[in-house]
């Protein structure tokens, strides 16, 4: 039976949320992205409330210093630190029922049959929008993508009517016993091997953030290369994503996080672009992830492999070309809509939640 | 005579989608296709103990058992050591079991076929980082006498088993050998035979996964002498598991 399925997000954070909506809609349910906040990187959007999000130097400092103070391990809960925050977030609720209830007419967003709440996080602090939902019999799942759980935490009577909690990330496994491991879904119908036939090879680098990605370890790395190796190295930072893919659809090799302060954490959607477009990517995985994520086609490197791994594929063409192919199935297998969509149904069956594949 | 030297029974985990097949199954395709005796192991959710029993106590078709090494078993110590002499080989696989034939887990395991003349199954595929065959060569020197299987010509891709073929031709290689199990790209296999010779090429089919009807075509093919294609379809499991 096709079903009405609603995703709730504050933001189309790295293009996800939406990535959910568009394979449930490849599978004939209808779905809909409900965004709270405009994202700012060029992802598209579908119902945006627009709602303000407090961008001034003081809410900066106040969530900086929210996420020092839960950087501990185990299990976060979110909530109001004191009584002034508390307040704050009655009043918001009171400010921003206008728009979020003209949007529940509008949409007819009680008229879903399962309600995701991307990011584990209702339209309303006091998570009154979702205990609308329960009371009317509806199907709960709450989806996490990195530091809403990781920082932020959980908000704990969400989570107790939630009937289902998934993850992207393999570190909130560790967080959250029984949480389950679900791949972001990746389109791959709009990426294309190119031929690449590179004077030199062609190596490509572009973090959203130095310190994470190792970028300036990286860099001295690439300057030792460059020195017994005829390459080519780009380096691309603060520019329009459909640019980014551009260039990166002609390299030879891409490096995603090597070094970087959160050292190991794997990939994320920009690996998974490389290898949708034949891009061999060296990334460094912590043992326990490397070993969770089982076979896969990434160059697990640390920064002290790094320049010998390099110089291994810079000298062997056929094992970029056999990698790349591998890259590609790899996506396929498991990051694209209908593998995702599979593992959703299991876990929709296993929580009660009627839904075809 | 064809012997299928490289068949699973049983019940895989999410791994291949809980999927399962019965000995009863295995008979009937294995006597479908003309095979006359399989050497057998469990898939990945399957007890040693559990497809052992079962097999030996067969007396319609002729089994021979490749015990599953996972080090995390704890069953697996004791049932080796209850079974050892009519065990044939060991199966080793790195992809399933996330670690390298290289870890320290493998090798109490290792020595015990080397010492016993068990030879070693060893899954080697695309995931050059935990089962490229380089790891399995790595325990070929460490280990002279253990005797190697290296499972998918040693890597499930022509570009990674020709180099494979070549690289086993080191004398420090000598007890290495390849089975052809799902390997389906017959001129690239004919390349391999003629690399590596025909005593080093063992045919196997990868079933429940894969049917011994797909791949006897491909060994038939092989332009080679038809006593070579003796070796590869029986003779040479044979003088390794001792039976020649």
């Amino acid at each position: 039976m096709k079903k009405k399925i609603l995703h709730i997000a504050p933001q189309n954070f790295a293009g996800m949320p939406h990535d959910f909506v568009k394979m449930h809609r490849s599978f004939g349910h209808e779905s809909r992205l409900l965004t709270m906040y405009r994202n700012t990187l060029n992802f598209e959007e579908d119902i945006c409330l627009g709602l303000k999000l407090q961008t001034g130097s003081f809410a900066r400092k106040w969530r900086n210093k929210k996420v020092d103070m839960n950087t501990g391990g185990g299990l976060k809960f979110a909530g109001p630190g004191n009584s002034a925050e508390k307040l704050f977030f009655e009043f918001r609720d009171i400010k921003n029922s206008a728009v979020i209830e003209k949007a529940v007419k509008e949409y007819g967003l009680l008229d879903f049959d399962i309600y995701h709440f991307d990011g584990g996080m209702d339209l309303y602090r006091d998570v009154r929008f979702a205990r609308r939902l329960k009371d009317m019999g509806k199907k709960i799942v709450c989806c996490y993508f990195g530091s809403d759980l990781r920082s932020r935490g959980i908000f704990s009577e969400l989570d107790s009517i939630s009937d289902l909690n998934l993850t992207v990330e393999y570190d909130h496994l560790d967080l959250y016993k029984g949480i389950n491991y679900i791949f972001f879904p990746f389109e791959t119908s709009g990426y294309e091997i190119r031929e690449r036939s590179n004077s030199a090879v062609k190596i490509i680098h572009s973090p959203t953030n130095r310190r994470f990605k190792g970028t300036d370890k990286i860099l001295n790395v690439i300057d030792e290369v460059k020195k017994i190796r005829n390459i080519e190295f780009i380096l691309l930072e603060n520019m329009d994503r459909h640019e980014v893919l551009k260039v990166k659809s002609t390299c030879d090799l891409a490096i995603d996080q090597v070094g970087g302060e959160m050292g190991g954490s794997g990939y994320g959607r920009n690996s998974i672009e490389n290898l949708a477009m034949g891009v061999p990517t060296f990334t460094e995985f912590a043992p326990d992830y490397f070993r969770f994520i089982g076979e896969n086609p990434f160059i697990n490197s640390t920064i002290g492999s790094l320049k010998e791994d390099l110089l291994r594929l810079i000298d062997d063409k056929r094992e970029r070309d056999r990698l790349a192919e591998f890259g590609r199935e790899w996506v396929e297998e498991n990051h694209s809509y209908r593998a995702v969509n599979r593992k959703l149904a299991g876990y929709y069956e296993k929580s009660n939640i009627e839904a075809d594949e | 005579m064809i012997i299928d030297a490289h068949i699973h029974i049983g019940k895989w985990s999410e791994v291949f989608f809980g999927y399962s097949s019965t000995v009863d199954e295995a008979v009937e395709t294995m006597k479908r296709f003309g095979v006359s005796a399989a050497v057998c192991m469990p898939a990945d959710a399957t007890r040693n103990e559990d497809l052992y029993n079962e097999t030996s106590a067969r007396d319609d078709f002729r089994f021979y058992y490749k015990a599953w090494i996972n080090p995390d078993d704890p069953e697996l110590d004791g049932f080796l050591k209850r079974n050892i002499d009519n065990i044939s080989l060991f199966k080793i696989h790195p992809s399933i079991q996330r670690r390298r034939i290289t870890d320290d887990s493998y090798d109490k395991y290792l020595q015990l076929a080397a010492e016993k003349k068990k030879p070693v199954v060893v899954h080697c595929g695309r995931w050059q980082d935990i089962a490229g065959y380089r790891f399995p060569l790595e325990c070929a020197v460490k280990y002279p006498e253990l005797i190697l299987i290296l499972a998918h010509l040693g890597g499930d891709q022509p570009s990674l088993y020709l180099e494979c073929s070549k690289e086993i031709l080191k004398p420090e290689y000598k007890n290495v050998y390849l089975g052809t199990e799902s390997v389906r790209e017959f001129y690239f296999v004919n390349q391999v035979v003629n690399t590596a010779g025909a005593e080093r090429i063992i045919f196997g089919s990868d079933y429940n996964l894969c049917l011994p009807g797909t791949f006897i075509p491909v060994i038939e093919s092989l332009k080679i002498p038809s006593s070579d294609k003796e070796l590869i379809f029986s003779g040479n499991i044979l003088r390794l598991m001792g039976r020649s």
